[in-house]
């Protein structure tokens, strides 16, 4: 069965390079951009796994992944957070909240599909 | 005092003490008696193999005769071996490579200076990253650009057979992301040409004293039931930098009468009663809100409510004259912040309190309460001067209206915001093409 991965990034061109590395892997890929309704976009898709940017319109990334964490449906959702904020304390917050894997700016291609498919049934 | 003036006067006291010649000593050591004159009077410096000869010859330990530099050589070689992670026993090894090889002694020690004052201008920078937003924006705005021409690259390096349309697709997606990274670089290297000229490490005064403001945490424990000599002792373990000093000075004072006016255990207690809204508190306390605020910036680092507090005041002019760091919330020292703030609003109508719940350009959510009062008895024919003061809460305060987030940014250079009435300057993140190139430049 395909898996599927939901990627919530504003960068609509890093959307399109990720997107396109992922489906060639023959993932099945979802995007959102909107980070205030961010959690009705993991809700309608259980994704298997979820790339997760930090600086999003509407909602930041870490306020996301403590929603995910707090629910009770999807709450273990491996969550790759991908992030030019890389500096330790956002790091630490990052794991502090909840993350399965923390991966900066500017990423290499194969790094990404490695994270993703290490990620997959691997619960947080 | 300079280390060949203690080093000659040394071997000169040594030499006295044991009764012996100049003559004498000189020959023994291998030079002329004029020579050692020099070096007794301090008028040639010595050190190495002469040094340890003459050591020999006057009964005594090397390092006895090494004062001054010499003995900072020694400590600064040992330092660098030391943060080198060489061991004990190398580590001993030091006072007979100064010995044996002063010149390449000498030159490990420039060195590890060197090392010492790149590492305090990396933390110069890295404290501009963090205090600094629109350095912060401008790096995350590349690294961002940066990321998307990489993946792109790769792809097209890596994926020989690829559909026209995806080929199409990415060939526009570099040929933006180029133009946007050659933009934001260009904006980068004339920020940091102008660092360059103000000189490496360089931090304005009111940028030292805030330093040394969050090095403290904002909280003095001492002047909570202390006096102006508390101020000034503290004081005297701050900034070097005389114009900073004076600015810490100041805000101390400030803190030493709050404190006088609001006592930090009265202020814990209400906390705990009536929860955090400053006009609730500032009300029931009987106290000034600026002086509640104030001290609800100065509560104690292990306080619960402290990692959600931060504090703006600027005066009439905006700028900055204290600031209280909170995550999330970026306050800019240097720069002028977003004209939406409460903290401006106030100006226009000083004595009322303006509270509004604000919404970042990246979603998060901060309640804000800010008042102006003057800052100085009103006299007539003289213009009133007012301070504002701006409470930023990361908790919601209860007893404030559900209302829709005001929706504001940080500084606007750094503000991706669409359509803002109060916009007084073009985003280096919002795609300008109508805008004159100087306008990306910091």
């Amino acid at each position: 069965m395909t898996k599927t991965v939901l990627l919530i990034e504003d960068e609509p061109n890093i959307i399109v390079a990720i997107s396109f590395i992922l489906q060639r892997a023959g993932w099945r890929v979802q995007t959102h951009s909107d980070g205030a309704n961010a959690m009705e976009a993991v809700a309608r898709e259980r994704p298997d796994v979820i790339v997760l940017d930090v600086m999003l319109p509407g909602r930041s990334g870490f306020d996301i992944l403590a929603d995910i964490r707090a629910q009770d449906t999807e709450h273990d959702v491996p969550v790759l957070m991908l992030t030019a904020k890389g500096q330790t304390k956002d790091r630490a917050r990052a794991e502090a909240l909840g993350v399965t894997q923390f991966m900066t700016k500017p990423f290499a291609n194969q790094a990404v599909l490695e994270a993703v498919e290490a990620l997959v049934g691997q619960k947080a | 005092m300079a280390r060949s003036e203690l080093t000659g006067t040394r071997i000169r006291e040594r030499r006295l003490a044991l009764r012996m010649r100049q003559a004498d000593l000189a020959r023994a050591a291998g030079i002329s008696a004029s020579y050692l004159n020099l070096i007794e009077h301090n008028k040639r410096r010595i050190a190495g193999k002469l040094l340890a000869d003459i050591a020999t010859h006057l009964e005594v330990d090397y390092t006895e005769l090494m004062q001054g530099a010499d003995q900072a050589l020694l400590e600064t070689v040992t330092a660098a071996g030391a943060a080198t992670g060489l061991n004990e026993d190398a580590l001993t090894q030091a006072e007979g490579l100064i010995r044996g090889f002063p010149s390449w002694a000498g030159l490990i020690a420039n060195q590890a200076e060197q090392i010492a004052a790149l590492e305090r201008s990396v933390d110069a920078l890295n404290d501009r990253l963090t205090h600094d937003p629109a350095l912060a924006e401008a790096m995350h705005e590349v690294l961002s650009t940066v990321s998307a021409v990489r993946s792109t690259a790769s792809i097209l390096a890596s994926t020989p057979e690829i559909d026209p349309n995806w080929l199409g697709r990415f060939h526009t997606n570099l040929d933006e992301d180029s133009r946007r990274l050659a933009d934001g670089a260009e904006a980068m290297v004339s920020y940091f040409e102008t660092q360059a000229r103000r000189g490496p490490g360089f931090l304005a005064p009111t940028e030292v004293a805030s330093a040394f403001l969050d090095s403290a945490q904002h909280h003095f424990q001492t002047l909570e039931t202390g006096s102006e000599t508390d101020v000034e002792a503290l004081c005297a373990e701050g900034p070097e930098d005389a114009n900073a000093r004076t600015m810490v000075r100041t805000a101390l004072l400030q803190y030493l009468h709050d404190a006088r006016q609001l006592p930090m255990q009265i202020l814990r207690d209400a906390i705990l009663d009536m929860g955090v809204d400053p006009l609730v508190l500032a009300e029931e306390l009987s106290v000034p809100l600026d002086c509640l605020m104030r001290r609800l910036a100065a509560l104690p680092p292990d306080a619960p409510e402290t990692a959600d507090i931060g504090l703006l005041v600027i005066d009439s002019a905006g700028a900055a004259r204290y600031r209280r760091p909170i995550s999330g919330f970026a306050l800019p020292l240097v720069t002028a912040g977003c004209p939406l703030w409460p903290l401006y609003q106030s100006l226009a109508r000083p004595h009322y309190p303006v509270q509004s719940r604000l919404t970042l350009p990246d979603g998060a959510v901060f309640d804000a309460t800010a008042i102006a009062l003057p800052a100085t008895r009103p006299r007539p024919g003289t213009p009133d001067v007012l301070h504002a003061t701006m409470l930023i809460q990361r908790m919601p305060a209860k007893s404030l209206p559900v209302t829709r987030p005001l929706a504001v940014g940080v500084t606007c250079r750094v503000c991706a915001r669409t359509n803002c009435t109060a916009r007084r300057e073009p985003s280096l993140l919002t795609p300008a093409p109508d805008h004159p190139k100087a306008d990306t430049a910091f």
